[in-house]
């Protein structure tokens, strides 16, 4: 298959069960919404390192928020659902109930709840204050600015973590324009994030290394320096690779953002697109590029 | 809210004339909806001291179990719609006291005033009051420590006083005035003011909000001033007040308010929100 002149690889993303929340934050003006939604999706690029996965999903109109003020919609996966609390309590507590003028609810309906504002009202000191609104229990905790506002559970669901795709090209301007004009088009979606910066990967990884105390490693069969010293899986001509990562809500979220993230990136300078997996042994998401891509009747496909 | 198309209805029209007391607790959806117009007939009322039968003094029309309609005159028809648990019930016309009482579900709409003592011990559903509400609406029953434990009562109109007392969960909503002694022995739960909040109001509070949209003829002297500020919480009341049909604008959401605590004669965690009228 060849989507304007690049060889997309008979190959498949695997990708991880994940548990994923859906939460969002409004505040007084863009500012301080910024401030805290970058705060709160910061370090947060793979759950091996972080503890979980996050990202921005969308900023929301002052019509799609709670409390009609600006607000942006966040995604955060993490491997177990005992995890979500931890992680979820962790960061609104630090990076949202922190930031001036923010407030934080839940965005995610669903029968799997965890306590969020429920543990943070005890920051509140006895004097934390509980409304029932149509059916929702929120917290207002005095805070030395005024009170902060939260939700009291957050709803999560099963989604998947670990879609992905590699983007391989002559040079690495080529590589880094496509890269961006992907993360440009799955941004437009909902339901999945770019938990990298930038929505981009240059350092994408291999199970296992040559150090026994290392559980990854740099993906050596993709590493431009490295051809001729391993087994290589780059094509003749190409110097540079990046990889977009993506998690979603659902299964079909995760293959829209892969279709229209490969469909975007396939430009000049781009000789092919595959994607990282282990064999299918480990994941229980598998995203087979052809299939995916044969579902969209787009302009282009040779 | 639900749509209600009173084709699909049970529609039960007062024809009592005389002023004697009618008791009829029997009144509520779940008791009258998919029965026959001979079984809603033979349904058991209170007139006075004599027992009758619903069919005795209204008529039955019978077009669907969608909803249930009460009309005609209903000023001494007493307990509509008590202990409701379930469906929709829309009264036509100003009911009896005690409409409502210790409801648990559905919802409630009547289409004009409610008198004295109604909606008391409500612990769910939605009570929507087209016009204007008596004393001790939403309040505790005589002899009770608790009032209302739950649910969403709404006035259109004006309150008389100690409306919500005793209040220990849900939410009271009111476009115009609220009388004196306005969430009088509150435990907890929110009450907004569109209009004017009467003197007196939360005397004996212990916590729970009273919010007040449109000013404060007097505080009493057991509350402090706290503060001036923009609750985070007021945008949330403000939108479901609107799409409840109350009067709501912009300054309101963007404006700010005076908190006051109290009542210290009680517990003190109470408060008074005053909007700082322009």
């Amino acid at each position: 298959m060849r989507i304007n002149g690049v060889e997309i690889v008979d190959t498949f993303a695997e990708a991880f069960g994940m548990w994923g929340a859906r939460f969002c934050v409004t505040a007084e003006n863009s500012r301080w919404l910024d401030a805290a939604a970058r705060s709160v999706t910061g370090f947060a690029t793979s759950v091996i390192g972080c503890g979980c996965e996050a990202g921005i999903e969308r900023y929301l109109d002052t019509s799609e928020t709670p409390d009609g003020r600006p607000g942006v919609h966040v995604l955060l996966f993490t491997p177990s659902k005992k995890n979500m609390g931890k992680q979820l309590v962790g960061r609104i507590g630090q990076a949202v109930m922190t930031c001036p003028t923010t407030a934080c609810f839940d965005a995610l309906e669903g029968s799997e709840r965890v306590p969020v504002g429920a543990g943070l009202r005890y920051f509140g000191d006895t004097f934390q204050v509980s409304k029932m609104l149509d059916g929702k229990r929120y917290w207002r905790v005095p805070v030395m600015e005024g009170e902060f506002l939260v939700s009291d559970s957050f709803g999560m669901q099963k989604g998947v973590g670990g879609g992905n795709f590699l983007i391989i090209g002559r040079d690495a301007a080529s590589v880094l324009r496509a890269a961006e004009a992907a993360v440009d088009a799955i941004g437009s979606l909902q339901g999945v994030i770019l938990p990298f910066p930038g929505g981009v990967v240059r350092s994408g990884s291999q199970v296992g290394s040559r150090y026994s105390f290392l559980p990854a490693s740099t993906n050596v069969a993709f590493c431009p320096t490295l051809r001729g010293l391993v087994e290589s899986a780059l094509p003749d001509d190409s110097n540079s690779v990046l990889e977009i990562v993506i998690d979603g809500l659902d299964d079909e979220g995760v293959a829209e953002a892969m279709r229209t993230g490969i469909r975007a990136a396939c430009i000049e300078g781009i000789l092919q697109i595959t994607a990282g997996n282990y064999g299918g042994s480990l994941g229980d998401h598998l995203f087979r590029l052809h299939e995916i891509l044969e579902k969209s009747a787009g302009d282009g496909n040779e | 809210m639900m749509a209600m198309n009173e084709n699909r209805s049970v529609y039960l029209e007062s024809f009592i004339e005389d002023t004697l007391p009618v008791e009829a607790p029997c009144l509520t959806p779940g008791s009258v909806l998919g029965r026959s117009e001979k079984e809603i007939a033979s349904l058991p009322v209170l007139v006075g001291n004599r027992k009758q039968k619903i069919g005795d003094i209204f008529r039955i029309s019978r077009s669907g179990d969608d909803f249930l309609v009460v009309g005609g005159n209903l000023r001494h028809v007493k307990r509509i719609g008590q202990k409701m648990e379930t469906g929709i019930l829309l009264i036509k016309g100003t009911p009896g006291m005690h409409l409502g009482e210790e409801m648990s579900g559905g919802e409630l709409r009547v289409e004009g005033d409610i008198p004295d003592w109604c909606l008391c011990g409500m612990s769910g559903g939605l009570a929507h009051v087209s016009g204007s509400a008596g004393n001790m609406t939403a309040s505790a029953l005589p002899g009770e420590s608790r009032g209302m434990k739950g649910g969403v009562v709404v006035i259109a109109g004006n309150t008389g006083s100690r409306t919500g007392d005793a209040m220990r969960r849900g939410l009271i909503a009111i476009g115009g005035n609220a009388a004196e002694f306005g969430g009088s022995r509150m435990v907890a739960g929110t009450i907004i003011v569109c209009g004017r909040l009467a003197r007196r109001a939360g005397g004996g509070m212990k916590r729970g909000s009273i919010i007040a949209l449109g000013g404060v003829d007097d505080i009493l002297p057991s509350f402090a001033k706290t503060c001036r500020y923009r609750p985070s919480f007021i945008p949330l009341y403000m939108k479901y007040l609107a799409e409840q049909g109350l009067p709501v604008d912009d300054s309101i959401t963007s404006g700010e308010f005076v908190r006051w605590v109290g009542d210290c004669t009680s517990l003190g965690k109470g408060e008074i929100l005053e909007h700082e009228v322009a």
